[in-house]
């Protein structure tokens, strides 16, 4: 069972991430999403976190990563809808300006 | 200060059980009456010191994470996580923001710096080839009104 659902239009691959991202549900997800990516090959992958209830760091390491393969294929990475937990952590990182700033949930 | 309450649990050094050392430390920490955000700090703490363990302390094999958590009289939650693992030799290295000896393409190296900025306290010991224990505290400030 994959635990994100996938929308594409035109060369935009959006991946809604759902329920809890650690190091046990975080493999999974990244080796799934990377298999679409490589298939498709979008120009930008949006990675929606309105639906995850729980991420720690090793859904830093899940962004950056794809960060990482996005850019071996020439593509751009953004985040968005981000819960108000989950932009704390994102912040720690300092990765914030992978978020779309408009998109941020600030419940 | 003495606790006024406190449980233990051991497990596995399984990754699916570090939603289980979620929901366990959610359980206690309940009865403080944190709010929604301390909460989601301790949550992600425990994991980030459990994940430590499951990855770092028993990288080749299964061994035992114990977690125990007490409540003292003024509010303060403590937890720590200790395994039997091959522990830390460089401990201010390892707590580096960045730094991780794990697979530098999925893991994020922050751990420790979740652990120290979600957290009030943070205390790191290690023996290489003994294990690693995590002392981590947080108080719990009552609601007003």
């Amino acid at each position: 069972m994959s635990q994100f659902t996938l929308h594409s239009a035109q060369d935009t691959l959006i991946a809604c991430i759902k329920g809890e991202i650690d190091h046990h549900t975080a493999a999974g997800i990244s080796s799934d999403l990377d298999a679409e990516i490589l298939c498709r090959m979008p120009r930008l992958l949006v990675m929606d976190f309105s639906a995850v209830s729980f991420m720690d760091s090793s859904g830093i390491g899940l962004i950056l990563g794809r960060r990482r393969l996005m850019e071996t294929i020439q593509g751009e990475i953004t985040v968005q809808a981000v819960p108000k937990d989950v932009a704390r952590i994102i912040k720690l990182a300092g990765i914030n300006q992978i978020v779309k700033n408009s998109e941020v949930k600030t419940v | 200060m003495k606790a006024i309450n406190k449980v233990k649990c051991s497990f596995l050094s399984l990754s699916v059980n570090e939603g289980f050392a979620r929901t366990a430390i959610s359980g206690f920490t309940a009865l403080l009456d944190p709010t929604v955000e301390q909460l989601a700090d301790i949550k992600t703490a425990v994991s980030e010191a459990v994940t430590n363990s499951i990855i770092h302390a028993y990288p080749d094999k299964v061994g035992v994470v114990k977690m125990t958590a007490m409540i003292y009289a003024d509010n303060t939650l403590s937890i720590t996580v200790s395994d039997s693992g091959k522990g830390i030799e460089d401990i201010a290295e390892a707590m580096k923001p960045m730094f991780t000896t794990g697979n530098p393409n999925e893991r994020s190296g922050l751990g420790f710096a979740v652990m120290e900025s979600f957290m009030d306290t943070l205390k790191v010991r290690s023996k290489p080839g003994k294990g690693t224990r995590v002392t981590m505290t947080k108080k719990i400030q009552k609601k007003q009104g």
